[in-house]
Formats: structure tokens, sequence, C-alpha cells
């Protein structure tokens, strides 16, 4: 129990670092160039933010996989780029008829990072809005634009619950990993049969 | 010259295709039903659109500085649309201000007091019934015998 705890607290410092890090490498961004000046400056007003606006560590898994992280990446730029167009011409469709639906999707996970990011990647892709969510149930409440069928919301669903795979298997834990790909294949059997 | 010519034809292709993505947002925002529906045009072509333009950018002056400030507002687009789309959203239905005809499916309706909220369901602010009705159903309790006493305190959670 003593080892889990420190483990917890290592993480948890080791979030606050990664924290700090990413906002000196947008120090860096913004200045456009890594002096010395601009790091130190960095290094500066990343602490200085980090202890003035302090927020609760976020519980990382403590695994990453930089393959999955880029198939991710990968895919949610396709995505975008496919549905912007999707999107567009819709707008632009002559004979457009409104059907949009409320889904409530729920999600595997119990983890709030990825619950999170879950809901940011499917609220970049055009077509899905996260309206509202139910954190202890994890359930995402999305409104779907051009759904007129059952099977079309089925598919979003589908959808939805493939990126959240792609996020478990780059970021999350491994009991996260485990039950995620138990998911997935129980509903590759169930689309089989 | 020839490294001039395909630059500028670059610049000629995703420009134009920012701005006509640009144009079925507006074109999105007029001929789409309700709120929740026009937070999609107003929010996502843009976001692809004003990704081609800062990749143009970064193309035609590719350096440091460029690259580096054009990642960063691609990083703060993507990052702040869809949150300020979900907050739009939210406030729009909770408050009922979508049309719920266009709908064809809604699994949020009725689910206010799961989420803990105060407010009416958003169907009677459709019907023009503003007056908060109860969320907690006492009507059921009162015909109940097991639960004699239906007055128990917010605190107490014993079922």
């Amino acid at each position: 129990m003593p080892q889990q705890t420190r483990d917890k607290h290592r993480l948890a410092g080791l979030s606050q670092g990664l924290l700090a890090l990413g906002l000196l490498l947008l120090w860096c961004l913004l200045w456009g160039s890594f002096t010395p000046l601009t790091i130190i400056t960095g290094i500066l007003v990343s602490t200085g933010v980090s202890f003035t606006f302090y927020l609760p560590g976020v519980e990382l898994s403590g695994r990453v996989n930089p393959w999955r992280v880029i198939v991710f990446f990968v895919v949610l730029a396709w995505d975008i780029l496919r549905a912007s167009i999707q999107i567009a011409w819709l707008a632009f469709a002559p004979n457009f008829k409104p059907g949009n639906a409320i889904v409530g999707i729920p999600l595997n996970t119990r983890s709030d990072l990825i619950m999170s990011w879950t809901s940011t990647a499917i609220s970049i892709v055009p077509g899905s809005i996260v309206v509202d969510l139910d954190r202890s149930g994890s359930i995402l409440y999305v409104h779907v634009i051009d759904v007129h069928s059952e099977e079309d919301i089925q598919r979003f669903i589908q959808e939805v619950l493939d990126t959240e795979r792609r996020l478990v298997l780059a970021i999350g834990s491994k009991a996260e990993v485990v039950r995620v790909n138990e998911q997935h294949a129980l509903a590759r059997g169930r689309k089989n049969r | 010259m020839t490294g001039e010519w395909w630059r500028d034809a670059l610049t000629i292709a995703l420009v134009f295709a920012a701005a006509v993505l640009c144009l079925a947002a507006g074109v999105g925002l007029l001929r789409f039903s309700d709120v929740l529906a026009r937070l999609h045009a107003a929010t996502k072509p843009q976001v692809l659109g004003v990704i081609l333009v800062v990749a143009d950018v970064i193309f035609s002056t590719p350096t440091i500085g460029t690259i580096t400030l054009g990642f960063s507002i691609i990083l703060f687009q993507a990052l702040t649309a869809p949150i300020s789309a979900h907050m739009v959203g939210r406030a729009a239905y909770r408050t009922g201000k979508f049309r719920s005809d266009v709908l064809f499916r809604d699994e949020l309706r009725g689910r206010n007091h799961l989420l803990g909220l105060d407010y009416p369901d958003p169907e009677d602010y459709v019907s023009g019934n503003t007056v908060a009705t109860p969320l907690v159903q006492e009507a059921p309790v009162e015909h109940d015998p097991v639960v004699p006493n239906h007055e128990q305190t917010p605190g107490d959670t014993a079922r």
C-alpha cells in the first residue's frame, strides 16, 4: 500500500512537472525563439503560473505508447478533413433536410483525463458537439448533425468508441487497455454474428 | 523561378479552400435549423480553414518564428473552439433554446435531475410553460405505503 501511494505522489509530481514543461514550450513557441533568454524567462513564468494558478494534479496513467499517439493524431487530422468537407457540403446542399440527434454514449473508460480528451477530440471533428456529460457514469451526451436513421446513430456511436479506444491505447493505463480491448472484441463479435 | 511557381499555386489552392470553408460556415449559420446545429457550422469548418491558412503561411515563409507561432495558433484554435461550442451548446440546451422537432432522438431529455440541475425540463420552455415544475416528484411518494414519512431532510440518503 505505501508503495502505491508513493507511486501516486510520484505521478502527481510528474504531472505538475509536465504541465510546467508544456507552459515553457508554449512560451518559447509564442516568442518564436529558443534562446537562453526566452528559456530562462519561460522557466520563471511557468513556475510562477503553476504556483499561483494551482490545479489539482491530473491522474496520469504513467504509460505512453508513442506509435499509438501518432496513430491517434493522424486519424484525428483525417477525421477533421473529412468531416469539415462534409459539413461544408451540407451547408450548400440544395435538398438539405434537418435531422439531428442528441445521443448518450456510455464510454468504457473511468479516467477523467481520457474522458475529457475524448470529448475534445470528438468536438474538434465537425458534426458532433458534446452538449453535456455525466461524469459519474462516463456518459457523453453528443449532439450529432445530419442523422436520419438508427444505423446512422449506431455508426456514430461506434466512431466515438473507436476514438476512445485509440486514446486509451495511446495514453491509458494497462487496466483500461484491457477493458477497452474486451469491449472492442465484444462489439466486433456482435457485428459478425 | 520554377520554385516560385509551385509555391504560388500552393498558396492559391490553400487560401481558396480556406475561403470556401469560411463561406460554408457563414451559409450554414444561415441555413441550419437551431442553435445546436448552427454551432456546428460556426465552429468547425472554420478550424480547418484556419489550419489551411496557417499552413500556407508556414509554407511560404518557413522560418522558425512563423512555424512555432503557426503551431501555437493551431493548438489554441483546436483546443478552444470545441470548448466554447460545448459551453454555448450546454447553455442553449439547459435553457431550452433549441428546436426539439428537428431532433431525431434526444437521450438527454428529462435527464436534468440526473445532472443535478434545478432547471425545469426544456420541453416546458418550448411549450411556453416557464413555471418551474418540481423535479422531485412528490406524488408517487404520497401513494406509497412503504414510506410513510416523505418529508425527509435533504441530507438523508437512506433508500
